[in-house]
């Protein structure tokens, strides 16, 4: 049984679309829109498992409830760019925004895997 | 926002207007509108008080009461009947009135499209009517018949005194102006001092790392940043994206990957084996085993082929 099965396979794909960059590379679309599609996927997840968490321990845990809501409210503030628009700084903010807060998350339900 | 609830750290720092030009803006608007209201002309009006009054104002006809000693009478016709002790003040009704400069020398009364000089010693009562010219009927001392030139004259001078009246009140208002305006150069001074004291954070995160260690994998934390776009005048804070500002959002999208996987493994209670480290020591772990049970058969077999007796025999 799994929770969220097959969105770590969706997030695994994503993964393998990344690349890491360089001073010179292009600037693409694709960089962007695919760590957008990624917080979105993992927002997803991690809503499951926050379920999941509240279910079996039959608690809430605040800062979790708060960063959902926020990052939420980021994410729809984000849209997918495409070839020709500006790099805007609220790109970079919104995501940063919402992988900070997806960390914490997941750090606060299920721990350090490792020290 | 979202700064407030994760550790974050302060980078840089410097200037960016905000609310408090908002605030003193409020105050030059209600100090520029408090020097155009006519409260500002009344109170000028107020301070030419017993001397001379610029009025049309109804209620001045209170005033001219005031001024007339008793006995006299002054009503809403348009005659005035003064006996005596018109001795100061200046009166103006609405559209018919009594002026008076120095009442020590001369007074004046003054209507619309009538202008009375009474001259010099005025003692005596006097009469004044609707139209032009004068209507004594006695006790005048030093009488005199004015004609329509001579109230023309004194309809000039009245002219020109209340052209010199009203150029002081334009001067007032004049310097009220300058006042104001020096009012606001102050307020618009203080905005400025206002706004070099504001100050913009620009914030940063802590996010984690996958790394490898000798001692096996581990999360660090790496640093990262929000950028800021500010207006033109800060120029020098602008921020540029840096490659590394991506490398770091892959780096924890990889890390995330790890973290979900784990915590889903913690939910459902399989804490053994973990997301990346026991998933390979569990493969790895049947693998050694069976590898180390083929190798002991192996060895056995060879052990059991091992001697050669037989062939050497």
């Amino acid at each position: 049984m799994r929770l969220i099965g097959s969105h770590l396979e969706e997030l695994r794909k994503l993964l393998d679309e990344m690349s890491y960059v360089r001073e010179g590379d292009m600037v693409l679309a694709q960089h962007t829109n695919t760590v957008l599609k990624f917080c979105s996927i993992a927002l997803d997840a991690l809503k499951i498992l926050y379920e999941d968490y509240k279910v079996k321990h039959d608690r809430e845990i605040d800062i979790v409830s708060f960063c959902i809501q926020l990052s939420e409210s980021r994410l729809k503030a984000m849209t997918e760019v495409k070839h020709g628009d500006v790099v805007a700084t609220r790109d970079h903010n919104v995501l940063i925004d919402v992988l900070k807060a997806i960390q914490v998350c997941l750090l606060l339900i299920g721990g350090r895997p490792y020290p | 926002m979202v700064i407030s609830c994760m550790p974050a750290k302060i980078l840089d720092y410097g200037v960016f207007p905000s609310t408090y030009e908002v605030e003193l803006a409020d105050s030059a608007v209600v100090g520029d509108a408090a020097a155009r209201s006519l409260s500002l002309t009344r109170e000028f009006a107020d301070a030419f008080g017993g001397s001379d009054v610029m009025s049309r104002a109804i209620s001045f006809k209170r005033m001219v009461y005031d001024y007339v000693a008793s006995g006299d009478y002054l009503g809403r016709a348009v005659s005035l009947h003064v006996s005596d002790g018109l001795v100061a003040g200046d009166a103006v009704r609405k559209g018919r009135g009594v002026r008076v400069l120095d009442s020590a020398s001369w007074s004046d009364r003054v209507s619309r499209g009538i202008t009375v000089s009474c001259g010099d010693a005025f003692l005596g009562e006097f009469h004044t009517s609707r139209g032009f010219g004068i209507n004594r009927t006695d006790g005048l001392t030093g009488a005199e018949a004015l004609v329509k030139g001579a109230v023309k004259n004194v309809y000039d001078s009245w002219v020109a005194g209340d052209l010199v009246a009203k150029h002081g009140l334009k001067i007032l208002e004049d310097l009220a102006g300058v006042e104001d305006y020096f009012m606001k150069s102050a307020i618009k001074r203080m905005s400025e001092e206002v706004r070099f004291k504001e100050v913009v954070a620009k914030v940063g995160y802590t996010l984690t790392k996958e790394v490898e260690t000798p001692a096996g994998k581990a999360l660090v934390p790496i640093m990262t940043r929000r950028v800021y776009f500010l207006p033109e005048e800060y120029e020098y804070l602008w921020d540029k994206i840096l490659p590394e500002d991506h490398n770091v959002k892959v780096d924890a999208c990889r890390t995330i990957y790890s973290l979900l996987a784990w915590a889903e493994r913690i939910l459902l209670g399989l804490r053994y084996p973990g997301p990346l480290r026991d998933c390979v020591a569990v493969s790895d772990y049947v693998a050694k085993r069976v590898t180390i049970a083929r190798r002991d058969r192996i060895d056995w077999k060879l052990r059991f082929e091992g001697p050669t007796e037989a062939s050497e025999g």
